[in-house]
């Protein structure tokens, strides 16, 4: 096993303090509770506002999520299903609860501050896309590690995305709980959200939760995997502009149209298990920090040597290289029963190969007649 | 699940037409392959 707690990242510490954050609107209140607000984080799921705030100087940041005044019941009883959920996890990757009060005319309650980047503002701030084979490593574990503390307090985080991962010196965050749930036994109200948080969420939710199927442990595993194929290219596997709905984003998924190219070779076989459409197919959280942990471990040191992918790198893995023909068929299958394009060349390809054949066939002919 | 529907709806459809698109493909190299082969033997 690798240490628990990794070194700090010291590419990623250079960007520390240059998030984004808001100015605060002419409506948004100056205090709440005992916290004077500062600024404004971009608005939560369930219409939540999110702010950053302190009690005084010297006081250290903390984020205030807020429900306004006019929430409806079903929304605050999600609210405080979310705070109870991120309150059962004890874990040093997800930001702590340290205050709340669900009973006031707008609920508020109250986290610790991460100080650090999102993933996709991270990424973003790159010249050049994707991030290098290290980063990756310590981000693909981090992650692991906050989920599998999210899992143990049998929590199913079902939002994971670049925008709810921090990445700080201390290590990988996970935050915003808004639509997690309680896999043990819960009371009876409000337990039904599967609708998707928002813009962009679609990108990383597994097929059974596009289906709006039940969720299990197995489709944070799924995420994880896209998360982590997101990041190796800077770029979302399947469906880069964000375009398509999600009936076709579902098809995709389903005929196994993920573009892998950018994942080093070390950690494709894990996404590539972690990325299998049938959830009871994916590895486990442990079997999959196992499989992470092990094929990365020559990665000891920081290193900015980009881990390319090779030809031969790919060959290693018989799963890689079925996987890899598996996409390729699949494009091939695409190409020739939706676009005339790709109908024409397959003919063309057709009477070709039937040209040779034929010639093969002759020459056979009179070599054994003749 | 009406969605759901649709997209399943939309993947047969696709495979239909891939598997109508795939017997004209092998029409054609059958024809190709004995047009090819009489020419040259003849």
């Amino acid at each position: 096993m690798v240490a628990d707690e990794l070194p700090p990242f010291e590419a990623l510490t250079t960007l520390v303090g240059t998030r984004r954050v808001h100015p605060l609107e002419p409506a948004d209140p100056a205090t709440i509770g005992p916290y004077t607000v500062l600024c404004r984080l971009p608005r939560g799921g369930q219409g939540a506002d999110v702010f950053i705030g302190r009690t005084d100087e010297a006081a250290a940041l903390v984020v205030i999520k807020c429900l306004p005044a006019d929430a409806g019941e079903l929304t605050r009883r999600r609210f405080a299903r979310e705070v109870e959920n991120a309150a059962r996890i004890k874990s040093p990757r997800v930001a702590r609860i340290v205050a709340q009060d669900l009973e006031a005319a707008s609920p508020y309650y109250v986290q610790e501050y991460i100080q650090g980047l999102p993933l996709d503002e991270f990424l973003a701030q790159r010249e050049r896309g994707g991030l290098n084979a290290e980063e990756l490593r310590r981000i693909a574990i981090g992650l692991l590690r906050a989920l599998r503390d999210a899992h143990a307090a049998k929590v199913v985080h079902r939002d994971v995305k670049p925008g709810n991962i921090i990445i700080s010196d201390k290590g990988v965050f996970l935050v915003d709980f808004g639509i997690s749930r309680y896999l043990g036994t819960e009371h009876a109200v409000g337990t039904v959200t599967s609708v998707l948080a928002g813009f962009g969420s679609k990108l990383f939710a597994s097929p059974e939760q596009l289906q709006g199927l039940p969720l299990t442990e197995a489709s944070d595993v799924y995420s994880w995997g896209m998360v982590i194929a997101y990041a190796a290219g800077a770029r979302h596997p399947v469906d880069p502009d964000d375009e398509l709905s999600p009936a076709d984003y579902w098809l995709e998924l389903r005929a196994g149209r993920i573009d892998l190219a950018p994942v080093p070779h070390n950690l494709l076989d894990s996404v590539t298990h972690a990325l299998r459409f049938a959830p009871e197919r994916r590895p486990s959280l442990s079997e999959l920090a196992r499989d992470v942990e092990q094929s990365t471990r020559w990665l000891g040191q920081t290193s900015e040597i980009p881990s390319p992918r090779t030809v031969l790198g790919d060959f290693r893995s018989f799963d890689a290289v079925f996987e890899g023909a598996r996409y390729h068929l699949s494009r091939l299958e695409r190409a020739i029963a939706d676009t005339s394009t790709g109908y024409a060349a397959a003919i063309g390809a057709a009477v070709l190969l039937g040209m040779v054949v034929g010639l093969a066939l002759a020459v056979l002919y009179h070599v054994v007649l003749g | 699940m009406y969605q759901r529907a649709l997209a399943q709806q939309a993947l047969e459809a696709r495979r239909h037409r891939y598997l109508r698109r795939q017997r004209v493909l092998l029409l054609v190299f059958a024809l190709s392959t004995l047009l090819f082969f009489v020419l040259m033997v003849r």
